[in-house]
């Protein structure tokens, strides 16, 4: 407590008021210096963003912009390749989350159950998420690689593929190719998610439970399950925010490639590539307003659910 | 019902042992609570017969037939936890037929008896309510109906009433109390508490350091403690236990009381060693209720008077504690009538009759008790 709070309280002034007054303005004073920071790095860039959506703005010469209105929207509504990309970035965050969580969920069990060398083996299992992705991505576009790759050199060899195939160029198999890569980086994390959700589950429940005689998948669905939900619904919910802003895993396995393309890499060919800057922003800010709109609504579900409960 | 059989029954955790060579035989029906100080392996001789841990080494028998590899669900037993632990998610009713229907029973009879014991503990307007919205002593309920809708042979409770105020201790010991006798059922019990263990027993078993200090109905362990930590342990406020020496005078034994007062053996003391050797330390203990308050000095013959100095003087209403220091180390606590009135650092007389004296030898283990008839 501060000394003006201290003696506010001492002294019975007429007010808690007048406390709360003061301990609500030294938070503020205190939350200044990192508003500011959010404000400068976050706030003004995103509302530049926006506003450029509304321009012809071209990287060559940003100054040169003329107000078009709703015209980048437009078309972006009626581009097939954003719906393309749009697609694209929803089957790869379904397809990625749902392994993810019941890949994680399971390491998350078998880590928290009395394994020998438990300490060494989590900090084995975290490896793939500390590799900065970028890292991570070009490591698995090696391996993938149709000629020099391990991965077809291993399953030609093991007799499961006739021929070498091109992982990240094949249409059909590039997004699986990307898929397996974000599965294989970021799976540690949900790991280590949940794993702290099941560290916090009383051992006298789950003893409760074994006296019981309740085990297996009633034990997993019908007891821990429902203790861990909330640690399990961030994990996805963190995962899921990711997932729909994908850009590094793909764009360094298979570029532009339209059977790949993500909402984020398609901004990105638009600005950088097209020079667009206009319509790049206009397709980042329905990214972002797709992201926001998703995790509200989940965040009201989860809520809702949480209601539902009591 | 059942009985229950520990012979030699050990528990290791890495180095430390838990429990060491223990042996306890439960008869059917029989209420059997285990005391002891924290960290004396309660919990871990519970955790043992449910079948929560396995036996490092020795036996664990129910009704004759030896468990030790029997998994919990297949013994029989019902345990009640200290946390309760309750399924957060679950309604009460949910929690109390969870895990019959894990055992497959028919649905009318999973109905029948959560209503019957529900009845019973008088939770039956709670069924429908979570865990979260009930008081401490209501989730207590649902914890205990949880274990006897499962009709168990044996009931386990660790610590159960711990984490409740005292008034709903009393009402809930109680209530367990008469459960026992209505359910007709064994039951093991850890606490802490030493009214719930005197009340609640058909025996105490003492528990120190994963041994057994002393197994005996609650009165006999205050009467005849073995040993100096069984009478220490039992009783409040704890027995006074007075270290001497006893050495040789010029008018024959001389005992060394605490504060350097030397005086010839009394004879009745000298009785307790029999033909044998006079040891050349030993421990002299008296329950407060045993100590007279003297005005003046000068006491009786059969009796030790010391002086002391009031430090507190503990008004409870029936009855009044007073603390007085002896010398630097030694407090005598003494039980005093209820309009009992002196000031801290007046001084006073301890009477200790010695026909109600506790003797312990250098070991802690007794040499003599007062008979009944006198402590009484
Ligand atoms: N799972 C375990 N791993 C290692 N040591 C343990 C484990 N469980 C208990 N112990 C040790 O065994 C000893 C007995 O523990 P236990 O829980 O049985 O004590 P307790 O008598 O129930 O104590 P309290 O009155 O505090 O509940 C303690 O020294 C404890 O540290
Ligand atoms: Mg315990």
């Amino acid at each position: 407590m501060t000394q003006a709070a201290m003696t506010g309280a001492v002294r019975k002034t007429p007010a808690a008021s007048r406390l709360t007054r003061q301990r609500a303005r030294a938070a503020w004073l205190f939350l200044a210096p990192s508003l500011l920071v959010l404000i400068l790095v976050a706030a003004w860039p995103l509302l530049r963003t926006f506003a450029y959506g509304f321009t012809d703005a071209n990287l060559a010469d940003p100054g040169a912009a003329a107000f078009i209105g709703f015209e980048n929207y437009r078309f972006l509504l009626t581009d097939p390749l954003w719906w393309r990309s749009v697609w694209n970035t929803v089957f790869f965050t379904v397809v990625a989350v749902s392994l993810e969580m019941v890949i994680g969920t399971i390491i998350a069990l078998a880590l928290n159950a009395a394994v020998p060398w438990r300490g060494g083996l989590r900090a084995a299992v975290l490896i793939p998420w500390v590799i900065p992705t970028v890292v991570a991505a070009q490591m698995w576009g090696w391996m993938y690689h149709d000629i020099h790759g391990v991965l077809n050199e291993i399953l030609v060899g093991l007799g499961l593929i006739e021929a070498k195939l091109a992982w990240t160029a094949d249409p059909d198999l590039a997004i699986w190719a990307v898929i397996f890569t974000d599965v294989w980086k970021t799976t540690p994390f949900v790991a280590l998610l949940v794993l702290a959700g099941l560290q916090m589950v009383p051992r006298d429940i789950l003893e409760a439970a074994k006296m019981d005689g309740v085990s297996g998948f009633k034990l997993f669905f019908g007891v821990i399950l429902p203790l861990i939900r909330s640690a399990v619904l961030v994990a996805a919910l963190f995962r899921i925010l990711d997932s729909l802003r994908i850009f590094d895993v793909i764009y360094v396995l298979t570029g532009n490639n339209e059977r790949t393309m993500s909402m984020s890499v398609y901004a990105r060919q638009q600005l950088v590539d097209f020079q667009d800057v206009g319509f790049g922003s206009a397709a980042t800010s329905l990214l972002f307003g797709i992201v926001a709109l998703v995790s509200v609504v989940y965040l009201m579900l989860g809520r809702l659910e949480l209601m539902r409960e009591d | 019902m059942a009985r229950i059989g520990l012979s030699q029954v050990t528990k290791r955790f890495g180095g430390t042992e838990a429990v060491s060579g223990l042996d306890l035989d439960i008869a059917d029906g029989e209420f059997v609570v285990v005391v002891g100080p924290s960290g004396c392996g309660k919990s871990t001789l519970l955790r043992l017969v449910a079948g929560l841990e396995d036996v490092s080494s020795g036996d664990v028998r129910i009704d004759g037939q030896v468990v030790n590899d029997l998994p919990p669900p297949e013994r029989g037993i019902a345990m009640v936890f200290q946390s309760y632990a309750l399924y957060p998610h679950m309604t009460v009713r949910k929690n109390m037929a969870f895990g019959l229907s894990q055992a497959k029973l028919r649905r009318e009879e999973i109905d029948r008896r959560v209503r019957a014991s529900a009845t019973r503990l008088r939770i039956e307007d709670l069924l429908d309510r979570k865990p979260k919205s009930l008081s401490g002593g209501q989730r207590q309920r649902v914890a205990i109906g949880r274990a006897i809708v499962r009709e168990p042979k044996l009931f386990l409770f660790d610590e159960p009433l711990s984490n409740l105020d005292a008034a709903l201790r009393v009402e809930m010991r109680m209530e367990i109390a008469k459960l026992r006798r209505d359910l007709n059922a064994t039951v093991l019990y850890v606490t802490h508490d030493q009214t719930e263990a005197m009340t609640l027993a058909d025996r105490i078993v003492i528990l120190n350091q994963g041994r057994v200090e002393q197994v005996g109905e609650p009165l006999e362990l205050y009467r005849r403690p073995r040993n100096i930590f069984v009478a220490g342990f039992i009783g409040t406020p704890a027995i006074n236990l007075l270290p001497c020496t006893l050495g040789s005078g010029a008018e024959g034994t001389v005992i060394v009381l605490p504060g350097d007062r030397t005086m010839p053996l009394p004879e009745t003391l000298r009785a307790c060693f029999g033909a044998g050797e006079v040891p050349s330390r030993i421990t002299l203990g008296w329950r407060p209720e045993a100590v007279n308050l003297r005005g003046g000095t000068g006491g009786r013959k059969d009796a030790i008077t010391l002086g002391v100095e009031v430090e507190t003087v503990e008004h409870l209403g029936a009855e009044t504690f007073v603390h007085a220091r002896l010398d630097q180390r030694t407090i005598v606590t003494a039980t005093a009538g209820a309009n009992f009135q002196a000031q801290p650092g007046q001084r006073v007389a301890f009477e200790l009759p010695l026909n109600r004296c506790h003797v312990f030898d250098g070991e802690g283990a007794t040499l003599h008790h007062p008979s009944s008839g006198e402590e009484g």
